[in-house]
């Protein structure tokens, strides 16, 4: 099975794993029920490194983000169908996933963006310094509850991980697994 | 709330900032003065002068009166030895005779006498001490609003409300432990704060930074905001505060009189008196003298707070202070007063410190006595006291006297402003400069109007003419600690970072990178034997090194291989799909940039590797030449995206083929070719290259399956003997072969021809990225150049000794090692041309003797490179 770069982590903090798309996932870290009420009340953390991911110049029919003029990023679960010439960058990025009230309280004490609904409504994407890390950061919320994907090189996932937790110990931030996430998409 | 102070516990009543609690247990002597070491007590009470400045929870210089009591705080006097109440460096202010102004530039008239005054002096004069090994954090911020509002007076706050209440998104930054202003201590103002306070709190568009104070106004908007203590476990947080507009409600301040003995313990502002007053319900003395003009509501306010009035008289009248340390009384020309308290009433200054950081204009206003914002920048106003609105300034008389105290944070005298500017030094920013009058912890709060003042007298110019000193940002101070930030770095970990840690990895930091310098294998091995065991195991048997690391670039399109001629210097467009090339990158000067490999993976796709800390100027450098081509070519950094390591050595071959059905014969997989193949089921690319001098394999996989790859390699080698190998060993068996590293034997004057790599450059090729200088670098021999040498001793000089010859020195080393295969010292130096030729001898500095080397042009191992094609 495949491993996210984030897997030490997940094993240190207790997860409990599952495949998912082939690779071994946290599945939850306490109850998912705990979890999916705490990211609806506070914020949590997710990794959804497994998420298929290509870079294109060609605007994907679907599932796409411009990060540029002429530079897309789709991403999304497997299946997916990418675009013709599309680079699959599903190994380059970690994703970590950022929900809850309180998400935008934690991103700004880690990047300069203004990651505010009036200048960056749900489903931007921008390109910034994050944890002094280049990073991608998708706007994409779970109904009502703020989202927000945290792309960043595999290399650095344990570190801005980490970083994320320390800047989120005020605002009550917790892990959550992927059955917490199905239960919020529900 | 119980709090310790001096080690002594005290106990404050909740809401009570640290000094306002201090001053309820009967503290009186809250600091001692940076020079003269005077006795200081409560000044403005609102974080504006210095005699408040205490070490809390080991961060030195917190003004206290603004800094609210913690639970189990740890408060504790600086500058005063032993004790606040009994300091003998007191003794300083009878010798200040022997000080006079600009004593520093006058005394230390060279360097050793400095040198041997300057330990004394920093001890003796000086604020709190830092403790390096203070355990506190600091955080960084970044907040985005429409609208900043900067003071929470009555005017900030209805500004605030009422861009609210437009829809617009407001942050209001406020210096004290709550917003309010005058309205929390003077009753005759605006009445109605709690309801206003309420809307503040309530208001969903408005976000309020209370205990907070914006230090700076910088280029578009963007404000310095300090944060003290934002929440528990972390001292200060530095916020980035960027604004659509700004509102300057900065307010007035008030300042002191000048008279003789104006810094005694016991004299306060009018305001900090109402503050103590009404805010914390402390009444700051019995009996009072009231100096200056107050206003009928501040002695009501003070009879009815139950301090006794006991005369009111004006500035110039006084003659001097009576008590010895706290105030007894005071003498004036219209009589002698006890009291144990004088409250002053000086002039109020608009703060518009702000405004001329921002680029706007104070001038002095002949209507108002105030120097007041003439001149505002775009998206930037300025309003209530600040703007001028209730200020008018009576300029109080200026006495010279040695005790009557301009700058209090310096002990400046209005004696040593006189002499300063007798001196020649008449300038307003000049004085400061020379009398540092204005330069302290209070920035000129409470002494900028004083200075210009006697300036103004003394040169016989007006205010408007003597002008005011620069507002520079920080203002107020802000730590060191807050400007540094989390404790935070970047690490960059290879996705095989834990399999390496289950072989004793002892790490070694590249950058953001860390690798394994080698493996600690067993007990008791010394670095040299775990080194030299992986060298053995590359040479004899196999090994496996992890090169993540390495830059990796998929470039793709119909011009890639016309790219890649353009920027690298040997030719790509005819490079065979299936082979692999060395690649040099040089600049237009010819300079080596960067080198790496080039594989052809298909007839329009190339997948490129970098030197590991060059990848990303490599990546900009190719999307320079391609954004200023238009050549269709999609450049993508994959480096992340792969694990990659390299298997090495005679049984190489044998321990893959156990994992992959991919041919590995030199006939269908010859040296330099690579192919896309799968290895234990998982995709890969080998490249069939090596560095270190070997037959061996790159593997390059999905960065998810690396930690399983490297296992699998491990397992399947164990029969044949095989090592991880770290760097170290790395280092050493490419040495002897001669390989070069870019950036360790190479500088920024290297180019191909001096570095023996000349071979890569194709200057018959179309025009490329320095070819008309490398075609010059082609006949001139006059450099030095790059050889390889073995030491005739057993001593090896370190990395970067000097070749000497004839004497002098005329040459470097820049890599060196102890060759197991050569059995003597091996290296790499730069040697002037005349020394480059085989068998010649070189003279290389070690410990200050010199030992002889002989240069070789050849590698010191398998020179014919047999063993690679093997």
């Amino acid at each position: 099975m495949k491993s996210s770069a984030l897997f030490r982590l997940h094993q240190r903090a207790g997860a409990q794993f599952c495949e998912h798309q082939g690779w071994n996932m946290p599945a939850a870290f306490t109850s998912p029920e705990l979890e999916e009420r705490h990211v609806r009340q506070h914020c949590g953390l997710s990794d959804l490194s497994y998420r298929a991911k290509f870079d294109s110049q060609i605007q994907p029919a679907e599932l796409g983000w411009r990060l540029a003029e002429k530079h897309y990023l789709m991403i999304g679960d497997e299946p997916i169908d990418p675009p013709r010439g599309g680079i699959d960058v599903t190994s380059v990025y970690a994703n970590l996933f950022l929900a809850g009230p309180q998400s935008q309280a934690v991103l700004e004490k880690l990047t300069s963006l203004n990651i505010f609904d009036a200048r960056f409504p749900n489903l931007s994407c921008a390109q910034a310094s994050l944890a002094h890390v280049h990073a991608i950061v998708l706007h994409e919320d779970i109904g009502s509850i703020p989202g927000f994907h945290v792309l960043v090189t595999r290399e650095y996932a344990e570190s801005v991980w980490e970083v994320m937790f320390h800047a989120g110990h005020e605002f009550h931030l917790q892990a959550f697994g992927l059955l917490a996430l199905e239960c919020l998409r529900h | 709330v119980k709090f310790r102070f001096n080690k002594k516990v005290f106990v404050a009543q909740t809401g009570d900032t640290i000094a306002a609690a201090l001053y309820r247990n009967g503290q009186r002597i809250f600091s001692r003065s940076f020079k003269y070491h005077r006795p200081r007590g409560l000044l403005c009470f609102s974080g504006k002068c210095p005699n408040c400045l205490m070490n809390v929870d080991g961060v030195p210089n917190v003004r206290t009166c603004i800094t609210p009591v913690r639970e189990g705080m740890q408060v504790r006097a600086q500058n005063a030895y032993p004790s606040l109440g009994m300091d003998f460096f007191s003794i300083i202010q009878l010798f200040d005779w022997l000080m006079p102004v600009g004593w520093y530039y006058k005394t230390f008239t060279n360097r050793t006498m400095w040198h041997a005054a300057e330990p004394a002096i920093r001890k003796i004069a000086g604020l709190g001490e830092i403790f390096p090994s203070s355990t506190r954090e600091y955080e960084h911020g970044w907040m985005h609003t429409e609208t900043a509002v900067i003071g929470g007076g009555w005017a900030g706050m209805q500004a605030a409300l009422g861009c609210a209440e437009a829809g617009e998104q407001v942050v209001l930054v406020d210096d004290q432990a709550s917003p309010g202003g005058q309205m929390l201590y003077r009753k005759d103002l605006h009445q109605g704060a709690e309801g206003l306070l309420q809307q503040l709190r309530t208001s969903k568009n408005i976000r309020l930074l209370q205990n907070s104070s914006c230090f700076g106004l910088y280029e578009g908007n963007l404000l310095g905001v300090l944060q003290r203590d934002p929440h528990e476990s972390v001292a200060e947080r530095l916020v980035h505060l960027r604004a659509d507009h700004v509102v300057v409600a900065t307010g007035a301040y008030e300042t002191p009189l000048l008279f003789p003995g104006n810094d005694r313990v016991g004299i306060m502002l009018s305001s900090a008196v109402l503050r103590l007053l009404h805010i914390y319900g402390v009444q700051a003395g019995k009996s009072a003298v009231v100096v200056g003009e107050p206003s009928e509501s501040i002695s009501r306010q003070l009879e009815s707070g139950g301090i006794r009035v006991v005369a009111t008289v004006s500035g110039d009248s006084v003659i001097k202070v009576t008590g010895s340390g706290q105030v007894s009384g005071i003498q004036t020309h219209n009589g002698n007063f006890s009291c144990d308290l004088i409250v002053i009433c000086g002039p109020r200054v608009p703060d518009t410190g702000l405004i001329a950081q921002a680029g706007g204009k104070v001038e002095w206003s002949d209507t108002q006595n105030a120097f007041l914002p003439a001149f505002l920048p775009p998206n930037i106003t300025v309003i209530g006291d600040a703007a001028g609105e209730t200020v008018a300034n009576i300029i109080p008389s200026l006495p010279t006297s040695k005790r009557a105290f301009v700058c209090i944070c310096s002990d400046v005298s209005s004696t040593d402003l006189c002499d300063g500017i007798a001196e020649g030094f008449s300038h307003i920013e000049t004085l400061k400069r020379y009398t540092t009058a204005t330069m302290g912890p209070c920035q000129g709060r409470m002494c900028q109007l004083s200075t210009i003042g006697v300036c103004a007298r003394e040169t016989g110019r007006s205010f408007g003419q003597t002008g005011m000193t620069t507002s520079r940002p920080p203002n107020p101070g802000v730590t060191l600690g807050a400007l540094a930030g989390p404790r935070h770095h970047p690490i960059r970990r290879t996705p095989l970072h834990y399999a390496h840690n289950e072989h004793g990895a002892v790490w070694m930091d590249m950058g953001d990178w860390r690798r394994p310098r080698y493996y600690a294998n067993r007990m008791g091995a010394t670095e040299t034997d775990c080194i030299t065991q992986e060298y053995r195991a590359v040479r004899e048997a196999v090994g496996v090194i992890d090169v993540s690391t390495l830059g990796k670039l998929d470039i793709r399109g119909p011009d890639s291989g016309t790219l890649l001629d353009k920027v690298y210097t040997h030719r790509f467009t005819e490079l065979k799909p299936g082979r692999v090339r060395y690649a040099l990158m040089c600049d237009e000067g010819g300079i080596i940039l960067d080198d790496g490999t080039i594989s052809r993976l298909g007839e329009d796709r190339y997948f490129v590797t970098t030197t590991s800390g060059n990848l990303d100027f490599v990546h900009q450098w190719l999307e320079w030449y391609l954004i200023t081509s238009g050549w269709d070519t999609h450049i993508t950094d994959v480096t992340a995206g792969y694990g990659a390591m390299n298997v090495a050595g005679p049984k190489s071959r044998d321990v893959l083929r156990r994992m992959t059905d991919c041919d590995l014969s030199s006939t269908a997989f010859p040296y330099m070719a690579c192919r896309e193949t799968k290895v234990c089921d998982i995709p890969a690319m080998l490249l069939r290259i090596g560095f270190v001098g070997e037959t061996g394999w790159e593997i390059h996989c999905p960065a998810e399956s690396a930690e399983h790859l490297w296992r699998a390699i491990l397992d399947a080698g164990s029969e044949f003997g095989i090592r991880p190998f770290g760097v170290e060993a790395q280092r050493l068996l490419r040495l002897e072969k001669h390989h070069v590293i870019v950036g360790v034997d190479t500088d920024a004057l290297t180019n191909p021809y001096d570095a023996n790599l000349s071979w890569t450059v194709k200057l018959d090729k179309a025009d490329f990225v320095g070819k008309a200088l490398l075609a010059h670098a082609a006949t001139d021999h006059t450099h030095e150049h790059l050889v390889g040498f073995v030491l005739q001793a057993q001593e090896l000089p370190p990395d970067g000794a000097a070749v000497v010859v004839d004497g002098k020195p005329a040459g470097r080393v820049t890599s060196v090692r102890y060759s197991p295969a050569k059995k003597a010292g091996v290296g790499l130096a730069w040697v002037p041309t005349s020394q480059a030729h085989e068998g010649s001898t070189i003279d290389v500095r070690v410990n200050g003797a010199l030992i002889k080397a002989t240069v070789t042009l050849t590698p010191f191992y398998d020179p014919e490179g047999t063993r690679l094609r093997q």
